[in-house]
């Protein structure tokens, strides 16, 4: 609901700052912000995409790189084999606001990680 | 302890009937935040009879339920969950045990046993409800009130009235109820669409929508003998589209009897809240709106969120003329606070924080209220969650607090009168550590669904013989989803205050928390009791259980002070159960028991938001997303969302895998057409009610 109105047509495009380059493995999917109606309806969308939002994925207590969402709440970025902690630009110590977040990189491929944040409507 | 005091400002901005109040006094804020008054219309009259509409007649499996694209799922190197873990942890165990023990070695005043119980509403009468023009929801939200001898309860999105012993008192409408060609009973139950004169939800002959009813609450006010039954509707597309403009609807039985007629209010919300920060403008929805009760108010509050964005616009409290609204007034003035900016914490906007789910208190009988200061009414809300913390980018915040709200309104008496002039105030309280619980678990969360668990099992399974081909997940999709659903791991709330009474002098509420027991991170129930004239906080704790979880408290409190709290307890080895523990100021809560044999649940959580395949990765299963206690002379009522039976996979089937036996409809266990079902194919919450005599 409260990003609903975003167009979801934008062309995919992704922002990766301090990015690690040369990868052939990464993570890819789409982040959306759910509940967008105070009771979810099986034949409706409950949920609608994160656009322009920043996820940043740490390892060793480092930020490793950030990519941000298209207008449609998809991202792709490289991003070497290992095990990410994720958050969003502001991150948290605890709590579910943004869920996995953990995520892991296998080698060669990319993989499609999903994510949901709680927008607070119920 | 806090004493941090702000005053909320109402402002005359469009009502002749309006006047200035301003109120700083010694030790006291005034703020810049403006409210208004208007004037609220009765707009109609509506009841508990099923509106007109066309039976539905299609024989599929679940009708148009279908999403048709499953998400494409690649990721089998999926993510790893989260520990769960709470830095630091809250480690105060309280109650454990089937109502047999308890950690502490004092007792509750009370030990009150069920003495009546049955089940209330449920997800097939929902869904089959005014001829099948229904939809398929989750989660139901619990609203319950009882007076008079009768007890309505109410969810997403019918109601129904029961006698004292759980019979429903409103016509049998089993006959009209025709649904894929044959009459339906759902236990006499009525559309809340029907309820306030509204067209069915969807039409299942054209795929016309009408308005979408949600959020509904109740309360019975002994002082005038009248039932108030208020929701939220969001006007809708014939599409289903939402326009933006929503508006809380007001019902008000016309007499003490629940069963006639009743009168309509409707108060728009859609400009309601604040533009936190300059990024986040209105429309607003007026989210969560519960409801509260004085000597001479009537009180509602949402949440609003922009329709646009990503924040929080404050906390909304509207007070009215609770005679006017009773007597069945033409138009009732209603004075508006926008809490924004009116607490003083910091948070991303500034040196303070909006409101957040300000739940007004309700209290029992007649003569519990508050009279000081001309009229008083109190509110609770907490402050860990985003809204509270980060308004401005709606997210941030590290989802713990050491402080709740205390919001008291003065001069209520003046709602009665040509100038309404309330001043609403707040203080902080400190407390101990609250932080947001972690998801609840059912028995066999994170496997694969079994036999026990039809819709799961069915989206997974690939070799069952059906009627539309091989793979049971044909009757449910269009294009073949990942056979790879797990139970799931129910939502459990946030930090939200949850209901708030004020009773034998005190107010008293609580709300969900993360709770370290037994060396687990699990759900657990943070309450309060507090002199709200002092601020001075009675009695705190955190209640938990080993290998459970607690969720979506309701305290209920009887005028001398005996109280209840109702919630849903799951378990690693117990279903979703509904259940409580008794509650007094001295020594607290004490051990918890089911609500009733009844109150066990039979199965786990099988609803759509359960699912990959239903709603995308990852799944939030609803629930909840509150419960309910009502208060009748010195007996209290709960309700709880729970899982009332168990459906095998088999007969979830039927007909569908070729049984001569069963349902016309997929899914919903019914012993032959038209028969009342257990559960709908996508989904199987039901509540449960029960009366305590604390």
């Amino acid at each position: 609901m409260r990003l609903l109105a975003i167009a979801l047509i934008a062309a995919l495009s992704v922002v990766a700052g301090a990015q690690a380059t040369g990868y052939r493995s990464g993570l890819q999917g789409k982040v959306t912000r759910g509940p967008t109606s105070p009771v979810c309806v099986a034949e409706q969308p409950c949920s609608g995409p994160a656009s322009h939002l920043t996820l940043v994925f740490w390892r060793d207590g480092r930020v490793v790189a950030r990519a941000t969402t298209d207008g449609a709440g998809r991202f792709r970025i490289r991003l070497a084999p290992a095990r990410y902690r994720v958050s969003r630009a502001a991150p948290t110590s605890v709590g579910r606001g943004l869920e996995p977040l953990v995520v892991r990189v296998v080698p060669g491929r990319f993989t499609t990680v999903d994510f949901s944040i709680d927008t607070g409507i119920r | 302890m806090s004493s941090n005091w702000k005053v909320v400002v109402a402002l005359a901005t469009v009502s002749a009937f309006a006047v200035c109040s301003v109120a700083a006094s010694a030790g006291t804020q005034a703020t810049a935040r403006f409210a208004a008054t208007s004037l609220v219309p009765r707009v109609g009259t509506g009841g508990p009879q099923t509106g007109d509409f066309t039976p539905s007649e299609g024989a599929g499996p679940v009708e148009d339920e279908f999403p048709g694209e499953p998400e494409d799922d690649e990721g089998d190197e999926g993510p790893e969950p989260f520990d769960g873990q709470l830095p630091g942890g809250i480690s105060l165990s309280h109650g454990s045990g089937k109502g047999a023990t308890i950690s502490s070695a004092a007792k509750a005043k009370s030990n009150p046993e069920v003495q009546t119980e049955f089940e209330g509403l449920n997800l097939f009468q929902q869904r089959y409800a005014r001829g099948g023009n229904q939809f398929t929801v989750e989660p139901p939200d619990q609203a319950l009130c009882v007076g008079n001898g009768y007890v309505v309860e109410a969810v997403n999105d019918v109601i129904n009235v029961f006698n004292q012993s759980g019979q429903s008192v409103l016509p049998n409408n089993t006959s009209t109820n025709i649904v894929s060609g044959f009459p339906t009973d759902v236990n006499h139950a009525v559309d809340l669409n029907s309820f306030y004169g509204y067209g069915p939800a969807i039409n299942r002959a054209t795929g016309v929508r009408a308005q979408f009813v949600t959020d509904p609450s109740c309360l019975y006010d002994a002082a005038t003998q009248r039932f108030f039954v208020v929701v939220l509707t969001l006007e809708s597309l014939p599409n289903g589209a939402f326009t933006q403009q929503n508006h809380i609807d007001i019902a008000v039985s016309q007499t003490s009897n629940p069963t006639g007629g009743w009168n309509i209010y409707r108060l728009d919300v859609t400009g309601d809240g604040t533009n936190t920060g300059g990024v986040n403008p209105g429309p607003f929805l007026g989210d969560y709106p519960h409801i509260g009760a004085d000597a001479n108010g009537f009180y509602v509050t949402t949440n609003a969120y922009p329709w646009c964005c990503n924040g929080f616009s404050g906390a909304q409290v509207y007070a009215l003329s609770k005679a006017q609204l009773a007597a069945g007034a033409a138009s009732v003035t209603a004075v508006h606070f926008d809490t924004s900016g009116t607490v003083n914490a910091p948070s991303d906007a500034g040196s303070t924080q909006p409101g957040f789910t300000v739940w007004p208190a309700q209290s029992p009988g007649t003569s519990s209220f508050e009279t000081a200061n001309n009229g008083t009414e109190y509110f609770m809300s907490s402050n860990a969650a985003d809204e509270a913390t980060h308004p401005k980018a709606g997210t941030g915040g590290n989802y713990t607090s050491s402080q709740i709200v205390v919001w008291t309104m003065t001069n209520t008496a003046s709602l009665n009168t040509a100038t309404p002039n309330p001043v609403l105030t707040n203080r902080l309280v400190s407390v101990n550590q609250y932080a947001l619980p972690p998801k609840q678990h059912q028995p066999g969360s994170g496997t694969a669904p079994d036999v026990a668990v039809p819709q799961g099992h069915c989206i997974n399974d690939i070799a069952t013989v059906t009627i539309a081909g091989v793979g049971c997940w044909r009757l449910l999709f269009a294009a073949e989803p990942a056979h790879n659903e797990v139970i799931s791991t129910p939502d459990s709330n946030d930090t939200r205050m949850q209901q708030v009474m004020f009773a034998n002098g005190k107010l008293w509420g609580a709300l969900d928390s993360a709770v370290t027991v037994g060396g687990q991170n699990r759900a657990g129930i943070a309450y309060y009791v507090v002199n709200p004239a002092s601020g001075a906080l009675v009695l705190q704790a955190l209640m938990g259980v080993a290998g459970a979880d607690l969720t979506y408290p309701a305290i209920g409190v009887t005028p001398s002070g005996r109280g209840v709290i109702a919630f849903t307890y799951t378990g690693d080895n117990t279903f979703p159960s509904a259940a409580y523990a008794p509650l007094d100021a001295k020594v607290g809560a004490g051990a918890w028991s089911f609500a009733g044999p009844g109150g066990e649940g039979k199965a786990v959580d099988d609803g759509f938001t359960s699912y990959k395949s239903q709603v995308g990765d990852p799944p939030r299963t609803r629930w909840g997303d509150y419960g309910a206690a009502a208060v009748d002379g010195n007996s209290i009522w709960i309700a709880s969302e729970y899982i009332a039976k168990a459906c095998d996979y088999q007969t979830w089937g039927g007909r569908f895998f070729g049984a001569t036996t069963g349902d016309n409809k997929l899914g919903t266990c019914a012993p032959s057409p038209g028969a009342a079902g257990p559960r709908v194919a996508l989904g199987n919450w039901s509540t449960h009610i029960a009366k305590l005599n604390p």
